[in-house]
């Protein structure tokens, strides 16, 4: 059965879409007026260049957002791994981060899911640094688009098992095997 | 060369996914195909209003100063100071990686670089504000914060004394 989409969908405009608004408006005067118009014609001449360059990947990985949503259901994974510990829940929680696609709006909800699923805060850790370090299509539309492969590659590869290393340390420094919503329910915070 | 491999292997994964997709039958595809629209709704206004703004800061910006500031002869400076800016940027991804790579190609250092990068994704400071502290809470925020502080100077030290890139 194909899961229901996520509950909310990303705003069309909101204050990330009015910063780099604002950022391009405020450098594109700038740069006319500092540097003159020939110089202002001849970045957004290269820029096109580059978008044309960069949206067939921009394409693929829109594409593969919506296969991935589709294909793995959001509320299953978090019960499906919440109630697993030790290392193996670590690197399902790392894995999850990397391959579910989302911001932070669809993130860290997830996170709290998995907390009330029975996860630990080493698996909740694992979770978010894998979404940060490793998302697989923030990496592929963003990151591949402005940074060349060899570098892309060299940090993906750098940081493949920090959000594991991260998730055990957060579990050694800060308690053992405890599910974060008893915590919370405890916590005098 | 290796646009082309990735590309290959970025469709290759759509392909097999798409497969899967399309075996479950139903409302799968459409569904996804309706996900995937959203997205490019979305993502499309913001990479190239990024693209524009990136590429003016790089002509505004003198190349001597991405250079003294974060070049990959600053070291460990340079590191940490290219690690407070990956935290302090602002804007989503689209902003971050789009200014990363316009400063690579003005003279910034790719073991800086990588610093921003790995900051920006761990600690991104109007995304902490707005979004973990609210759902998270606080605690769970602060012990991971603690736990992943030394990462983006230490993978920068990484790349840089390895000579990896």
């Amino acid at each position: 059965m194909p899961n229901p989409a996520p509950a909310r969908p990303r705003r069309k405009v909101d204050a990330g879409l009015l910063i780099v608004l604002a950022v391009a408006l405020l450098a594109g005067g700038l740069c006319y007026a500092l540097k003159g118009p020939a110089v202002f014609w001849s970045v957004l001449g290269d820029d096109l260049w580059l978008l044309l360059a960069i949206a067939p990947k921009v394409l693929a990985g829109v594409l593969l957002a919506g296969l991935l949503t589709v294909l793995l259901p959001r509320e299953q994974v978090a019960r499906w791994m919440g109630s697993r510990s030790g290392l193996k829940g670590l690197t399902l929680a790392a894995l999850a981060g990397a391959l579910l696609p989302g911001g932070p709006m669809m993130t860290f909800p997830l996170a709290v899911a998995l907390g009330a699923a029975g996860a630990d805060i080493g698996t909740a850790t694992a979770f978010i640094a894998g979404w940060a370090l490793l998302n697989v299509s923030r990496t592929l539309v963003w990151e591949m688009s402005f940074f060349d492969n060899d570098f892309v590659l060299l940090r993906y590869g750098l940081s493949l098992l920090l959000p594991i290393l991260l998730g055990w340390l957060a579990r050694q420094c800060f308690g053992r095997v405890k599910a974060l919503a008893e915590r919370q329910e405890g916590g005098a915070e | 060369m290796s646009i082309v491999i990735a590309s290959v292997l970025l469709y290759g994964a759509v392909l097999v996914l798409g497969g899967l997709v399309l075996r479950r039958g139903g409302d799968a595809v459409p569904e996804a195909l309706r996900i995937s629209w959203d997205q490019a709704l979305s993502v499309t206004p913001r990479i190239i209003l990024a693209v524009i703004g990136a590429g003016f800061i790089a002509a505004l910006v003198p190349p001597e100063w991405v250079a003294a500031f974060v070049g990959r002869d600053t070291g460990f400076a340079g590191l940490l100071l290219a690690s407070l800016i990956g935290a302090l940027t602002p804007g989503g991804p689209m902003l971050a990686f789009a200014v990363g790579g316009a400063a690579m190609e003005v003279g910034a250092g790719a073991p800086q670089m990588m610093a921003f990068v790995s900051a920006w994704s761990l600690f991104n400071f109007n995304r902490m504000l707005v979004w973990e502290f609210p759902i998270m809470g606080h605690r769970s925020t602060l012990q991971r914060f603690a736990i992943a502080l030394p990462l983006p100077v230490l993978i920068g030290l990484a790349v840089g004394q390895l000579g990896l890139l």
